[in-house]
């Protein structure tokens, strides 16, 4: 990959992973964490090419790179004025989910990757997403219907 | 899309936007001279220094008063049409004495993207690509080019526009090989996801594809090729004497095709309307997907009954056996030391007859007379 391609990857991987790392770091950590799997990148772009799925290899580098950094797992409370059609209690119920649940489920209704693509990058195989992702899905269904009951 | 994965892709939303900004390595002090352009000026670092002396510029002009209108940082030459090259005239004259042999911005309009791209690297030129939908351009071709030139640097950088051909649908690429699958999709500014799986198809080529081909997505979004790694190798199982439909199940269940062409043929072993064998046959390695023609045995074969009277009892079995007759044996007793001992006395059908394939041949096989002690009285 040369620099100039390598530009237009970076700008995408950067975009892609700055929406998809939150949830496995903490929102605190996920800015460095993109920054270092992007060196990352940098450092190794003559080998991006071998890669199948670099995006998904980089999710991974900066996800161990933003654990390292150990700050605390937070998400943002869901900002109720732009966003009413959100439930607030769907920040509770992620972070009640496991971290491969959660990852999951971010990556495939979050983010829209594909079954596929969060497979790679997660390290598991396709069918394993789709199991994570029904039971993390009903997870959250009980949670926020529990909300909704007793609230 | 459910309303609960709305909500999620609502809320990834805002925490998108809650994450920092994120340091691209391009600006990074890593990229200067161990780049693989290091022989020469590095595009990008020129990029760099080009974006910060604009910044500069502008800072300088925003500092005078605000009569300066003429702007200092971009001076913008844009050509549209194919047919109007860009000039080197058309370049900055304050930057023209440092670009000297590089003056000249090579007119890439109607060339592919890769083609363009490859042009302008080598004359030297920075550029950034933009993707466009065009109904009238092709996909993947240039179709304007626009000198982005400073006074403040000798840098010059072109943006060209690319058609990404017809409004943002996905093209089918089934059946395209990986590598032009690959630079399809990426010309229209998708970004591809290659998935290996097995097919009769030959390897390397485009077998699937998600979203399906004519889905609306737009540029930016993945989309997901299945790639055949090529055929899977497997064995033709063994099917001698289960009926049509279990064979055939059996052959699907291994993963092949059923060869119309059924084929028929006598057989003493197997009961009419059973399959007798395949072809190719059994246990054959074959691409998963091959076509396996069923041979089902039929009734109604006849065969002639060999000769086999005085053969010895073995060798007739052995005989009347390999013509697909069944044999009965019936023992007759004969003196003792006579020739017969152990040979075919008679057969029934006899020698020469036509008799349906399975049909029982009965041989009669001599026998010496059981030993015993015969007291003769004295006379």
């Amino acid at each position: 990959m040369n620099d100039l391609d390598f530009d237009g990857f970076a700008q995408e991987a950067a975009r892609r992973l700055r929406r998809a790392v939150p949830p496995a770091v903490g929102v605190d950590a996920a800015a460095d964490a993109v920054a270092d799997a992007l060196a990352w990148a940098w450092e190794h772009r003559a080998e991006l090419d071998d890669l199948r799925n670099p995006h998904g290899y980089l999710y991974r580098i900066a996800v161990n790179a933003g654990r390292r950094r150990r700050r605390e797992l937070t998400l943002p409370p869901v900002d109720t004025v732009t966003l009413p059609e959100v439930e607030p209690a769907l920040v509770p119920a992620l972070m009640a989910l496991s971290t491969m649940q959660r990852q999951v489920v971010w990556l495939v209704h979050g983010c829209e990757w594909t079954y596929g693509e969060t497979a790679e990058a997660l390290d598991i195989s396709a069918s394993a997403v789709g199991t994570h992702l029904t039971r993390a899905m009903t997870r959250l269904r009980t949670a926020l219907g529990e909300e909704a009951d007793h609230g | 899309m459910d309303d609960l994965e709305r909500q999620l892709h609502r809320y990834a939303d805002q925490v998108e936007d809650a994450v920092g900004e994120v340091t691209l390595p391009a600006a990074g002090a890593s990229r200067s001279g161990d780049g693989p352009t290091s022989s020469r000026r590095s595009p990008l670092l020129l990029a760099v220094a080009a974006v910060v002396l604009v910044l500069i510029g502008l800072a300088a002009l925003a500092l005078r008063d605000d009569d300066a209108a003429q702007p200092v940082a971009t001076d913008p030459d844009v050509t549209i049409a194919p047919d109007v090259p860009a000039s080197p005239d058309d370049t900055d004259a304050d930057s023209s004495d440092e670009l000297s042999d590089e003056a000249a911005v090579p007119d890439v309009v109607g060339l592919l993207v890769d083609d363009a791209r490859q042009v302008l690297f080598d004359a030297g030129f920075n550029f950034e690509l933009t993707f466009e939908s065009r109904d009238d351009v092709p996909a993947n071709i240039v179709f304007a080019q626009q000198t982005i030139s400073t006074t403040a640097g000798p840098q010059v950088a072109v943006r060209l526009s690319v058609s990404a051909g017809v409004a943002e649908t996905v093209p089918n690429v089934i059946g395209e090989t990986q590598a032009s699958a690959t630079s399809i999709m990426q010309g229209l500014g998708y970004s591809v996801l290659v998935v290996a799986t097995t097919s009769p198809q030959e390897a390397g080529t485009v077998i699937g594809q998600n979203p399906a081909p004519g889905a609306a997505l737009a540029p930016g979004q993945v989309v997901e090729l299945s790639v055949s790694g090529g055929p899977e190798v497997v064995p033709v199982p063994d099917v001698e004497g289960l009926d049509l439909v279990t064979a055939i199940n059996l052959l699907l269940e291994a993963g092949f095709a059923i060869d119309e062409a059924q084929l028929a043929e006598p057989s003493a072993v197997v009961s009419e309307g059973l399959v007798v064998r395949t072809v190719p046959a059994a246990n054959t390695l074959l691409a998963a997907g091959s076509r396996v023609a069923l041979v089902v045995s039929v009734d109604g074969a006849t065969v002639e009954v060999p000769f086999v009277e005085d053969l010895f009892a073995d060798t007739a079995i052995t005989t009347l056996r390999t013509q697909g007759l069944t044999v009965a044996t019936v023992f007759e007793v004969v003196p003792a030391g006579s020739p017969s001992v152990g040979r075919v006395l008679s057969q029934s059908p006899g020698a020469f007859d036509e008799v349906e394939v399975g049909t029982t041949v009965v041989i009669t096989v001599g026998e010496a007379p059981p030993v015993t002690t015969t007291t003769t009285a004295a006379p």
